[in-house]
């Protein structure tokens, strides 16, 4: 085993042990469910929610549709991103706040770790993690659906959706769902190193996260200049390949597909320099003291 | 010494015995116009205890975390077992064991968790060199409650613990006993004079001058971030022993005594005449003072005093006004 397998077991180890992560982890599921029966709800007595629940095109159906598998898996990841990404923005302040806070980073370094494998180890922690919370949540949003299915009447059809197919864009989406959490991860872990602040890591990535496509489209009203800018926001590119992820999907051109990727790599690259060049310049002996 | 930061090979690879443990050349450590560390130079045999002192600001935390690593110098070098920490650090921390500062661990895990956490990533998957060292430092009724809940004596002990458990070759340790009631501290006392004893080096720095002086046999003072004195215990504290003489006329007697050519000094401390002046003169001085037709009632003496010397040293003012009685 090397010492980068042993420093990310530990880490994985570390979060399963933390209550943190179990309180995120009872929250995502609390969530999901709390939403699928408000949904439900909806569904069973609309007048009295006054929801509409006719055809929306923004969800390509009605939203008896849109909850009920196959096409409720678009509805599931949507959800189920949002939350994760929230908690992997937590986790990942999380961690890095609390070993700089503790001193236990010091410790860390005083029993041989590297400072590249640390965090190295911490990325790839947070990102398992995030793999997880995305499969718990996917796996309890289907679930939503079934439910929804036998509480409208529909039935679970197994075979009418447990197909090939279904997993095969379950995998895709998933995957696409992943590069965004990896993305907020490195932020939340950047800003946290940076600022030796849990609260500014939390906070600024959260803003950044909710309130980034608002900045974007604020500065798309200022023509094509600040369409161009809004792309070089960090959420822009992860919020453009997460549209893929909707039942309908936008149709990029090749050019779309240039800054979208440029603005990704672009990001995790800038994160991950900023990341390496504070922690290897940084007075460990300082932290937690 | 160097003006910039070195970058040495060693020369006999580590384990050369000739090979000081720790090897600081010409460290130094600004932040901004603050001078922490300066030039400092001195090294620390293989095999010894060498007690690291100085008041509270002087730089000792800021060597030690160079020594480390953890804190890049602003120019000399540090070297251990003959490795230059800046560009062979990895193979400095697999020798190395340490506690620095206050010990920093998950408040969510027990002792043992972390210990056991810490040991895996240095490569150490043994649950029974884990129960050793819990019971080693005294933890083994307490290791599996969460270290938050612990006192700062019970942290100060996993600390130790984290810092012995890979059987590092050289065991550096900040304060060691700070928190620790009377007897943890003989406790830990115990313990290094047996890693000592074992072969380990123990680098210690402490505020209790007493503990350092019982369990060291080497030591270095610095003060104001320089260095002020470094060798053996015996070397320092040599010239620095007294006789305390209770006499009728102490005045007079001050006054005799300084005739001789023997002694440097004598003083009046709280009615006792105080001459520096090693145990083996002292009847050559009594017989002195009675032919001078005083009379002694008492006549005792006091060891050099480690606390003593460090005052001297350090250019601070002594708290007490010589002997009780």
């Amino acid at each position: 085993m090397t010492p980068l397998d042993r420093l990310y077991i530990g880490e994985l180890w570390k979060m399963f042990k933390r209550p943190m992560t179990w309180t995120l982890g009872i929250i995502l599921a609390a969530a999901i469910v709390l939403i699928y029966a408000t949904l439900i709800a909806t569904l069973l007595a609309p007048d009295s929610v006054g929801v509409e629940v006719e055809a929306d095109p923004a969800m390509g159906g009605t939203l008896q549709e849109s909850l009920i598998l196959p096409d409720g898996l678009y509805m599931g990841i949507g959800l189920v991103q949002l939350i994760v990404t929230a908690m992997v923005i937590i986790l990942a302040a999380g961690m890095v706040g609390s070993d700089l806070s503790w001193g236990t980073i010091r410790t860390m370094l005083m029993m041989g770790a590297g400072r590249t494998p640390i965090l190295i180890a911490k990325m790839l922690a947070l990102v398992t993690m995030g793999l997880l919370g995305m499969i718990a949540g996917l796996l309890l949003s289907i679930l939503g659906s079934l439910v929804t299915a036998l509480a409208v009447g529909e039935g679970i059809a197994l075979s009418s959706w447990l197909t090939i197919g279904f997993i095969g864009d379950a995998v895709i989406l998933t995957a696409r769902a992943m590069i965004g959490v990896l993305l907020w991860a490195a932020v939340a872990a950047t800003i946290t190193l940076v600022s030796r602040s849990l609260a500014a890591g939390i906070g600024a990535s959260l803003a950044l996260l909710f309130l980034g496509g608002q900045l974007g489209g604020m500065l798309g009203g200022l023509g094509e200049v600040g369409t161009w800018l809004s792309r070089t926001l960090p959420n822009a590119g992860v919020d453009a390949l997460t549209q893929l992820n909707a039942l309908t999907p936008p149709q990029y051109a090749t050019s779309d597909w240039v800054w979208i990727i440029t603005n990704i790599i672009g990001w995790l690259i800038l994160l991950a320099i900023a990341s390496f060049v504070t922690f290897r310049r940084m007075d460990t002996l300082a932290a937690g003291s | 010494m160097s003006s910039g930061v070195a970058v040495t090979e060693p020369a006999t690879g580590t384990r050369d015995t000739d090979v000081p443990a720790l090897e600081f050349d010409g460290l130094t450590k600004s932040f901004g116009e603050h001078i922490a560390v300066d030039d400092l130079t001195f090294s620390v045999p293989r095999g010894s205890i060498c007690g690291f002192l100085g008041p509270n600001g002087a730089g000792k935390t800021t060597t030690i975390g160079m020594a480390l690593g953890l804190v890049p110098p602003t120019s000399g070098t540090a070297r251990v077992l003959g490795w230059d920490v800046r560009t062979h650090w990895g193979h400095v921390l697999q020798n190395v064991g340490a506690m620095v500062e206050r010990p920093a661990f998950y408040p969510y895990l027990s002792g043992r968790m972390n210990l056991e956490i810490f040991a895996r990533q240095a490569g150490i998957d043994d649950s029974g060199r884990i129960n050793e060292i819990v019971e080693l430092v005294g933890m083994g009724e307490r290791a599996d409650a969460k270290f938050g809940g612990y006192s700062t004596g019970m942290k100060q002990r996993i600390g130790i613990a984290a810092a012995i458990i890979c059987d590092p070759e050289v065991i550096i340790l900040d304060e060691p006993t700070s928190g620790l009631d009377p007897a943890g501290q003989r406790e830990i006392r115990h313990l290094i004079r047996r890693l000592s004893s074992t072969g380990h080096t123990v680098f210690v720095s402490s505020h209790i001058l007493s503990e350092i002086q019982e369990v060291c046999t080497d030591v270095a003072i610095i003060a104001r971030g320089k260095l002020v004195a470094h060798g053996r215990m015996d070397e320092i504290l040599a010239g620095t022993d007294q006789l305390l003489i209770e006499v009728d006329r102490p005045d007079e007697a001050r006054q005799a005594l300084t005739q001789r050519s023997d002694l440097e000094s004598a003083e009046i401390e709280n009615g006792w005449v105080v001459v520096e002046a090693p145990r083996e003169n002292s009847a050559d001085i009594n017989r002195y003072l009675v032919q001078s037709g005083f009379a002694v009632s008492q006549l005792r003496h006091r060891e050099a005093q480690l606390e003593e010397r460090f005052l001297e040293l350090t250019g601070q003012p002594s708290g007490s006004e010589g002997e009780d009685g």
